[in-house]
């Protein structure tokens, strides 16, 4: 019975310590729907002061728990970093350097190190939790499964019967044609032979996989194929409008992607000590889907991009290396860290599809925040932007200008960032990411900085 | 009647008291009791429904019994009275009622002894459940029995005004559960400060536990057990679309948040015509139409409950 004033951040986004990114970033959104000025659920429970008071916290916790170091630092402040520590060490010798790619690879090292010539054993394993993939929020299902009556609150159950469904012709071929160790000493040789090595046994895989997943990755690694970085807002929609429909195919989407998020997410950051990156991207669970998914992504081999990749092409190459917005410049590095990066943008939106949250299903969290994206969230959510100017007291010329990324007309970054992270707790956004991402363009669009 | 009046049988106390309540009215608290009777009686269960709504009784309505010839107040206005005597079968097997004042202008405001012998009596019948149908409001009449029951079950439309009261009923039941325990744990100068406090912010929940575990940890931790062995259990009546349905899991949520209490969910019941159409036949829609959206998310309910309590134990005829 602690106040949330006295909650760790933690508790606050009700994930556990171990929670990826990609959790901590759906609670948080989870959660500002519930606590919104609007939302029924707090209607009269406390004073107005509380709940703003839990959303500022809210924010903080995601600020903070964003930040790989931010966090790291905060870890030590609770007394976590021991374990957390422990567990980067027990990967880090694996590691030959702590490179982005490296520590994306963190996961899959963990599972040799854990359980060593037993390649078989762990492909089994994979097959038995289907659910640890499929949920896209590997810690928060083993990890603390207390906490998990809580997230799931709303209608995950039926999901992880139809994740499972989905699952099985996956990581049922798995031994056979992607072996632990091949995969392990692949990662170990290089990095360009093991994608080449892994996206051919992928292929190969997915050939033999006739079930509808293969139908709707295909057009995502096929436009990743085409080595072009899939920052736009577009890819992602067209994730999305691919997913509902190949039903059966969603889940498992959903499944190989997400596990890759949370390395994926380090991997665009500057280099940081391998023990800090490393472990929220290292849960203790063997997720035997992420080498799949890696291989899924890294498709060259695939024939002719989809119609959903032609799109993308101009817009990304107005802004490379956007996806992960934090560090464009690593995102440059590699075609890989590219595809990778395009590949958590799926698996965020594939993962967002699978959220009880029909309302706004296609943005994914990391997308690129323009007005045009603004405006089409905001459409989604059914509000006018005279509601919206009205419910955050913004006034609509600007609003408007916003939306129509009219750069130069907007008041300066300091209030216009006020303005954005507003506008995205409206809208139910991250605002941070909303403000980071949308003053970015402004800046680099008007020159301003 | 399959079975004779639950009260005639030996058993010294009801199995299971479920109190439904709910602050608003005309959120269905009286359609649910009778309702959830019907199925737990259905489930084997000797079930006594008691329209504890003083003010408005209209249980016998739902349930199509007619105006009751004998009724709660004639219970409490007579010395001698056997609570049996105003104890009415229903048609329903196993499921009896008893109806609630008709006529006595002052029955809602029920005086302290009276309260009590109706309690006591109350607590000395033996069916299997005793179903307590409340009034609206948050009178300490209805919050007694409320949180004597072993199920509180708090009924809410998924709407601001019902969501409104059911927490100032949920706030209300606490801070009397508080009172309650105060002298046994030397508090009571704590909850006199909470009380006087404005009734918005139960926050004040926190500071008497703050406040107690300052005079003494281990009597902080027995009252914080006890508090939080009070479960109140969520019914979302009227759902209409999707999201009402995730509105008591979104109510329970937020109330833990900032209480740091649990909720139970036991289920939303959809809006549904059936359910309205039942009751313009004075008939339980359960009866009615047993395959309805109403009636199957009420017998939903009844499930949980019976789950919680462990197997439904079958009572011996």
């Amino acid at each position: 019975m602690k106040p949330f004033e006295q909650q760790t951040y933690y508790e606050i986004l009700e994930v556990p310590v171990t929670a990826p990114m990609e959790e901590i970033r759906a609670a948080y959104e989870r959660l500002s729907e519930l606590y919104s000025p609007d939302s029924i659920a707090v209607y009269a429970l406390v004073d107005e002061g509380q709940v703003d008071g839990l959303r500022a916290r809210m924010a903080e916790a995601l600020e903070i728990l964003s930040d790989e170091e931010l966090r790291a630092e905060y870890d030590k402040d609770l007394g976590l970093p021991a374990r957390r520590l422990m567990d980067a060490a027990a990967t880090g010798g694996s590691v030959p350097h702590a490179d982005a790619p490296v520590e994306k690879r963190a996961e899959p090292a963990l599972v040799g190190v854990a359980a060593p010539g037993a390649e078989d054993e762990t492909g089994r394993l994979s097959t038995q939790v289907p659910e640890a993939g499929t949920n896209g929020r590997p810690g928060a299902v083993r990890d603390v499964p207390v906490e998990d009556s809580e997230i799931a609150s709303t209608g995950r159950d039926g999901e992880g019967e139809a994740a499972d469904q989905a699952t099985e012709p996956r990581a049922e071929p798995m031994p056979a044609t992607l072996g632990q160790a091949d995969f392990r000493a692949s990662f170990f040789r290089g990095f360009s032979f093991a994608y080449v090595s892994s996206s051919l046994q992928d292929t190969q895989r997915m050939g033999s996989a006739v079930d509808v997943p293969v139908a709707s990755i295909q057009p995502q690694a096929s436009s990743d194929g085409t080595g072009t970085e899939v920052a736009s807002a577009e890819s992602p929609r067209e994730a999305s409008s691919a997913v509902p429909a190949a039903p059966v195919g969603e889940p498992a989407v959903a499944q190989g992607a997400a596990a890759v998020v949370p390395g994926a997410v380090p991997a665009s950051d500057s280099p940081l000590p391998a023990s800090a990156s490393q472990v929220p991207s290292a849960p203790p669970e063997p997720s035997s889907p992420t080498p799949e998914a890696e291989s899924t992504a890294i498709v060259p081999v695939h024939p002719g991009p989809s119609a959903e990749a032609q799109a993308e092409p101009g817009r990304a190459g107005a802004r490379p290396g956007r996806p992960l917005g934090d560090a464009p410049q690593l995102a440059q590095d590699s075609a890989i860290a590219t595809a990778e990066a395009a590949l958590a943008q799926v698996s965020q939106v594939a993962s967002r599809a699978r959220e009880p949250r029909p309302r706004i299903p296609e943005i994914p969290s990391d997308a690129e925040f323009n007005g045009e994206l603004l405006r089409q969230v905001r459409e989604a959510r059914g509000m006018t932007l005279q509601q919206v100017a009205d419910r955050t007291r913004i006034t609509r010329s600007h609003l408007e200008n916003v939306e129509a990324d009219r750069y130069t007309a907007l008041p300066p970054a300091v209030y216009l960032r006020g303005i954005l992270m507003n506008l995205a707790r409206e809208l139910g956004l991250d605002p941070l990411r909303v403000s980071k991402s949308y003053l970015a363009l402004s800046s680099e669009k008007a020159g301003r900085k | 009647m399959a079975s004779g009046p639950p009260g005639l049988s030996r058993r010294p106390r009801p199995r299971r008291i479920i109190a439904v309540g709910g602050g608003k009215g005309g959120i269905g608290k009286s359609m649910v009791s009778a309702n959830l009777g019907v199925a737990l009686a259905q489930s084997g269960a000797n079930v006594l429904l008691v329209d504890v709504d003083l003010g408005g009784a209209n249980l016998h309505t739902c349930l199509g019994v007619g105006q009751p010839n004998a009724t709660l107040s004639d219970f409490l206005r007579r010395n001698k009275a056997q609570l049996e005597e105003v104890i009415i079968p229903t048609g329903v097997p196993r499921l009896s009622l008893i109806a609630g004042a008709q006529d006595a202008l002052d029955a809602a405001n029920l005086k302290y002894a009276q309260k009590q012998k109706l309690l006591r009596t109350l607590m000395g019948t033996s069916a299997d459940y005793l179903i307590l149908d409340l009034g609206a409001g948050t009178s300490f009449n209805t919050i007694d029995f409320f949180i004597l029951a072993d199920h509180g079950v708090l009924v809410m439309l998924p709407e601001p005004t019902s969501v409104e009261n059911a927490y100032r009923f949920a706030k209300a039941a606490f801070f009397r559960k508080l009172q309650q325990v105060e002298s046994q744990y030397g508090i009571e100068d704590l909850v006199e400060d909470a009380l006087t406090t404005r009734e918005g912010a139960l926050r004040t929940l926190h500071d008497v536990l703050a406040q107690a575990r300052r005079k003494d940890p281990a009597i902080a931790e027995r009252l914080e057990r006890e508090l939080s062995a009070f479960r109140i259990r969520l019914v979302v009546n009227q759902a209409r679309t999707d999201a009402d349905l995730s509105v008591g899991a979104s109510v329970a949520a937020a109330w833990k948040k900032f209480f740091g209490i649990e909720m139970d969910v036991l289920g939303a019941i959809r809006y549904d015509d059936e359910a309205w159409r039942a009751v313009r036949k004075r008939k339980p829609v359960l009866l009615e139409r047993p395959d309805s959206a109403a009636a199957t998310a009420i017998q939903g309910i009844a499930t949980r409950i019976l789950a919680l309590d462990g197997s439904p134990q079958r009572s011996t005829p």
